[in-house]
């Protein structure tokens, strides 16, 4: 299975969810091999829901979510989600799959700038690795 | 009924607790030794791989231990063939158990630490006979139900008392003819913290101040773990062992494995964790306290994989990124 990389962006609606619509609506592009999943907290997406996106096929996954300490709108999702992550991280680490293959950025619902970039980097970063599962 | 019915004890990759938690069971073995003729068990019958193929129709075959290498594979699948009932007995039959956290490594990778650590025997190459041909190590250490579907699933590390109980009463009513009608799993359908002795001071709110090492604070005995900042698999991990370890002011480390509907329960207790540590002072410790704080779970995997390591996802994911997966 060769081809482009796969990233599955999990964007919470309020920041960085917003940010993407942003993007739109001011015409900026990304790499379409990012495929954004809007949900309604960072805090909600659970380690199952990241590992199920590798194993169907994912080679990144991004989680994007509300600057820290207090631009969350459920108060401290976004931390919830940082502890998954980094946790998460740890655990890829250990059976030897690349922990750059999952990352976690704050984006406000006005960096619609700074999401192009990020994501741009993200995709660099996956391509450069290759594919997860052949 | 005039004849027994007959039982055989199989072993895969094991320890040896199941044995004496079998034979722990105590006057319920002398019930079931009543009602079935135990032939072939490697600890109390003498036996080898010649006499179990020449058994017929044997009624119950209890499998302990997990599937390692292609022998333990070969009797299994003997063993199913053979038997009306199958039972898989114990941590490692049903999820892989402590053998199955070497599924970490590739076979090659186990052999060469085994051969490189032992000092104590000359390991060269032509020290081996030539005619003993040695079983292959499998790709994992596979829980037996990958290989072969059992009927009774009794899981723990060793299985508790009350697993104990509640196979020798199914092991006795199927001597008096009744049937199971699908698969059995004992132990119940819900969390050790359903009914866990230790009730937390607010059931709706828990807080772990950190993380802590069993030795490194004064542990409470009526307080829960995860309070006091202990890692404990009890959110995760099903009830069937009357909180021994709980009781005995030790936390669980998840020997009885998750509930039937969670299939991977290392992920979920990650979930957990993040929603109990420090959720009262994330935002003074901000990311980077965050992080100290979670760096002191010095080996995920075996805190929240310790037994059910070869059914978790993010292994199937290392084994094909490895190219050796099914």
């Amino acid at each position: 299975m060769g081809g482009k990389s796969v990233i599955i962006a999990f964007l919470c609606r309020w920041c960085a969810g917003a940010a993407a619509d942003l993007a739109g609506v001011s015409r900026l592009h990304y790499p379409a091999n990012v495929i954004p999943v809007i949900v309604p907290c960072t805090g909600r997406v659970t380690p199952r829901a990241i590992v199920e996106a590798f194993l169907n096929g994912a080679d990144g996954v991004f989680v994007g979510g509300c600057h820290t300490p207090s631009d969350c709108h459920y108060m401290s999702g976004n931390f919830k989600a940082f502890k998954r992550v980094y946790l998460l991280k740890k655990l890829l680490k250990q059976y030897g799959i690349e922990s750059e293959r999952l990352r976690i950025e704050w984006i406000s619902a006005t960096e619609s700038q700074k999401l192009v970039r990020v994501l741009e980097d993200f995709v660099k970063e996956i391509e450069g690795l290759g594919k997860l599962l052949r | 009924m005039l004849s027994k019915l007959k039982m055989a004890i199989v072993y895969g990759a094991i320890c040896g607790g199941c044995d004496v938690s079998i034979v722990n069971m105590g006057e319920k073995l002398a019930d079931i030794l009543d009602k079935y003729d135990i032939v072939y068990w490697s600890v109390a019958v003498d036996g080898k791989l010649d006499l179990l193929k020449s058994i017929e129709g044997i009624d119950v075959g209890v499998f302990m231990g997990g599937v390692r290498t292609s022998a333990h594979l070969e009797i299994a699948k003997l063993l199913r063939e053979k038997s009306r009932l199958v039972v898989a007995y114990g941590s490692c039959a049903v999820y892989g158990g402590i053998p199955g956290l070497a599924s970490l490594y590739k076979p090659e990778e186990i052999a060469s630490i085994v051969k490189s650590t032992i000092s104590t025997v000359s390991r060269e190459e032509g020290s081996l006979p030539k005619e003993l041909e040695l079983p292959k190590l499998l790709d994992i250490c596979h829980p037996l139900v990958d290989v072969l579907d059992p009927d009774i699933l009794a899981p723990g590390c060793p299985p508790s008392d009350k697993i104990c109980d509640g196979l020798a009463d199914i092991l006795l009513k199927y001597s008096s003819g009744w049937r199971p009608e699908g698969k059995i799993f004992l132990g119940e359908e819900n969390t050790l913290c359903s009914n866990c002795p230790r009730k937390p001071e607010d059931l709706s709110k828990i807080i772990m101040p950190g993380i802590y090492r069993i030795h490194e604070v004064k542990i409470r005995e009526d307080k829960c773990f995860l309070e006091q900042g202990i890692l404990c698999m009890g959110p995760v991990t099903r009830i069937g062992c009357d909180h021994q370890c709980i009781r005995n002011n030790m936390p669980c480390i998840g020997c009885m494995g998750p509930v039937s509907s969670v299939d991977d329960s290392g992920l979920e207790m990650v979930s957990s964790i993040a929603s109990l540590l420090h959720v009262d002072r994330e935002r003074e410790l901000l990311e980077k306290g965050l992080a100290k704080e979670l760096d002191k779970i010095v080996d995920p995997i075996a805190s929240f994989y310790r037994y059910t390591l070869p059914r978790s996802l993010l292994l199937k994911i290392a084994l094909k990124k490895r190219g050796g997966g099914e």
